[in-house]
């Protein structure tokens, strides 16, 4: 039983002036004991009204705004965990795991920098540092030593600038494909921001947040059965930042081949077919009915949620287009280039990190490709998983 | 002619540094006085700032490791989870052992110190690799498996770990339950505190505006049984007593007192309670009937200042208290003096 100390403990203290203050500061979230379900969060969560010191910008008690999301965000990772910066690798959501950032693999002729593998945001307190090559996003100008959570993420939950840009109220998570009551509206894809969002640092986006859908079971995790489902609008959102690589702007390393992606890639019925019957390498038997690859997504090219699900292992069809998330995650990898597999490998087997490689622990490997065994599961001579769409030659 | 006192060969300063580090962090650090703190009328908390735990090196980095104390050995353990290394301190704060960065150990996600002299690691993969017991040496002894799990608990994949009492607590801080182990891994009680956090979330939101993700945070066990442990996003800190009996405390805020983002929680043998918060970055203490006597800590680069205090443990003997950070800060050492 819980003691009626409990139940009086939210009673209102201290000033009038402040509960008013505190009320206005709160007016969009409609609600103060909340995280991120559509909306804005608790405010105490994240600001410090009352602190003697406040170190940071917004009233925020951190080195920077990463800081604070990874108060909550780190963490082991599982299914229902919203951790996306494990101490081990642990945190195998959709968009991988910041851990990756922070380790860096060496073996005999080469090595794999922790600060290849993802997006490199700047948290501090998490020993998350600015990306020491780049100074702005690739194919864009967004600087590299202001890129954080809230980069991408309206840490308000905001959708269209809110309600005081005349938007209806956000009363539910946008992630799940949760309808809305009347009058009111879901909040973006994982608080993904939209036109109004303006990240510190850059100009404000162009490109709508994407139609996309998540497992409301296993919420942040993946695998082929349980995943984002992918709809629309995905890489014409990661142009707000990249913008160069769309449209044909995105080449390919030591090659002429500039791979497409966006609404206006289409993968075509050859490619479709070749997903739909590609097991592994040189094994074309498979079915569209269970076709899926979590390594693998593309978006279903429909902006219609319901038509989303995100437990299917449906291959794709004449609708579908390939995306920037086909091939890359979108916080970090074990990999290269935030790659879903390791592109430097001829072979999966010869992924990095490997065992024996400096700097990699049994968990590393473990966990880069989601605690899946490629070898067993695929094969010693399992190629690249760009052979999914493309069969056996790889452009 | 009495013999002649020969004066050996003059030490490179290099090779007095241990001397000097030794000195250092065995005198009381003077930066304590500078340590910020607040009280309550009526009560008196006297917070002194030590050091941080160090090997010969200096200050050993940390990012929210793991804690436990063994009050028989005076040695605080701590467990980094990134290298999965165990690494014990002696009362001075100096590491005396480290083992498990070479992968000799399975992979951990809590350890405690036993009252018997062994260290229990509670493994990453519980259900295959439970609870491993070691030597004080670090050398793998035995495995300690669950037995005789109600139903209920099936999918018990416990994350947290304490020993006491020569029983074993074991906590799933994401299915909010908390599992009694005997010494040989016979089942003895268990806890299931879903339904009381979500009635406690349904009366915080009655209109069931929002959905909260329910997770527990920090946890530990008092002398007398008791559990606590925290739930960052109910902004409260709990106290479960041996006979089933839940009390909560703590709301929302900023100022002195208020709950931000609590994470460790301990209490010492009267009865306080100490809970630490990431975001305010202090550690505010609680009388056992949960009246805040007053807090310690600043967020800041200072040694004596916390970034992000996380994981807590309990010297009740010397009344000190350690504190796991973030930004790689290792763990401070406080001591404090409570009155009221």
């Amino acid at each position: 039983m819980i003691s009626d100390r409990l139940l009086s403990r939210t009673r209102p203290a201290g000033r009038p002036l402040f509960v008013a203050a505190a009320l206005v500061l709160c007016v969009f979230s409609g609600h103060s004991y909340a995280f991120h379900d559509g909306g804005a969060g608790s405010c105490n969560a994240c600001h410090s009204m009352h602190s003697a010191r406040s170190a940071g910008e917004s009233l925020l008690l951190s080195s920077d705004p990463s800081s604070i999301c990874l108060n909550c965000h780190a963490g082991p990772g599982g299914p229902n965990s919203p951790s996306v910066f494990s101490p081990d690798g642990s945190a195998l959501t959709p968009g991988g795991d910041f851990y990756w950032l922070i380790r860096s693999f060496s073996w005999l002729n080469g090595s794999s920098p922790g600060d290849n593998h993802g997006h490199n945001i700047v948290a501090i307190d998490h020993n998350l540092l600015p990306d020491p090559q780049l100074t702005l996003a690739p194919g864009g100008t967004y600087p590299s030593a202001r890129l954080g959570c809230t980069s991408c993420h309206d840490p308000h939950g905001q959708s269209a600038g809110g309600t005081r840009w005349g938007a209806p109220p956000v009363s539910g998570s946008g992630s799940y494909g949760t309808e809305p009551p009347g009058g009111a509206i879901c909040g973006n894809f994982r608080l993904l921001g939209d036109p109004r969002h303006r990240p510190a640092g850059g100009a404000a986006f162009v490109a709508d947040a994407p139609v996309a859908r998540q497992s409301s079971v296993s919420r942040f995790a993946e695998s082929d059965g349980s995943h984002v489902a992918y709809g629309a609008g995905m890489s014409e959102w990661c142009g707000n930042c990249h913008g160069a690589m769309l449209d044909g702007g995105h080449r390919i390393e030591g090659s002429t081949f500039t791979h497409p992606s966006g609404r206006g890639a289409l993968l075509g019925q050859g490619v479709v077919d070749t997903y739909n019957s590609y097991l592994r390498t040189g094994d074309f038997s498979g079915s569209a009915a269970t076709a899926y690859l979590q390594f693998v997504p593309f978006e279903r090219g429909t902006t219609t949620l319901q038509l989303l699900d995100p437990n299917s292992r449906q291959g794709p069809d004449a609708n579908a287009n390939v995306m920037c998330l086909t091939c890359h995650r979108a916080h970090a990898s074990a990999f290269p280039d935030a790659g879903r597999w390791d592109f430097t490998a001829g072979l999966l087997a010869d992924s990095h990190p490997a065992v024996g490689d400096v700097g990699a622990t049994v968990n590393d490997v473990y966990f880069s490709y989601y605690g899946r065994n490629l070898a067993t599961e695929f094969g010693a001579g399992q190629g690249r998983f760009c052979e999914k769409c493309h069969g056996a030659a790889t452009p | 002619m009495g013999a002649m006192k020969i004066p050996g060969p003059v030490k490179p300063l290099s090779s007095l540094f241990p001397v000097f580090l030794c000195a250092i962090l065995l005198t009381p650090s003077a930066a304590s006085a500078e340590l910020q703190q607040s009280q309550r009328g009526g009560a008196s908390l006297q917070a002194s700032f030590q050091y941080l735990l160090s090997d010969f090196s200096g200050p050993v980095a940390s990012q929210w490791a793991r804690l436990d104390f063994d009050p028989r050995q005076q040695e605080l353990y701590t467990l980094d989870q990134s290298l999965n290394e165990i690494r014990i301190y002696n009362q001075q704060g100096m590491e005396v052992f480290a083992f498990g960065g070479d992968g000799s150990i399975v992979a951990a996600k809590d350890v405690a110190a036993g009252d018997d002299g062994a260290i229990y690691l509670l493994a990453r993969n519980f259900q295959r690799d439970a609870i491993q017991v070691l030597n004080f040496r670090g050398e793998p002894q035995a495995v300690i498996t669950l037995e005789n799990l109600p139903e209920k608990y099936q999918k018990f994949d416990p994350d947290r770990m304490k020993c006491q009492g020569g029983l074993f607590y074991l906590l799933d801080s994401r299915e909010l339950q908390i599992v009694v182990l005997q010494s040989d891994g016979a089942f003895r009680q268990a806890y299931d505190l879903t339904a009381d956090f979500e009635r406690m979330a349904r009366e915080q939101d009655p209109e069931k505006k929002k959905t909260l993700s329910l997770e527990i945070s920090g946890f530990s066990i008092g002398t007398d049984g008791s559990i606590y442990f925290t739930v960052p996003t109910l902004f409260s800190a709990f106290r479960l007593k041996p006979d089933g009996a839940l009390a909560a405390f703590g709301s929302p805020g900023s100022g002195p007192g208020k709950f931000g983002v609590v994470s460790g929680i301990v209490a010492d043998p009267q009865g306080n309670i100490y809970v630490a918060d990431r975001l305010r970055s202090v550690v505010m203490v609680f009388a056992s009937d949960f009246v805040f006597l007053g807090e310690f800590g600043y967020r800041g680069d200072r040694p004596e200042d916390m970034i992000v205090p996380d994981d807590l443990a309990l010297d009740p003997e010397r009344h000190r208290i350690f504190v796991a950070q973030a930004a790689n800060k290792g763990v401070g050492v406080y001591t404090i003096s409570l009155g009221r």
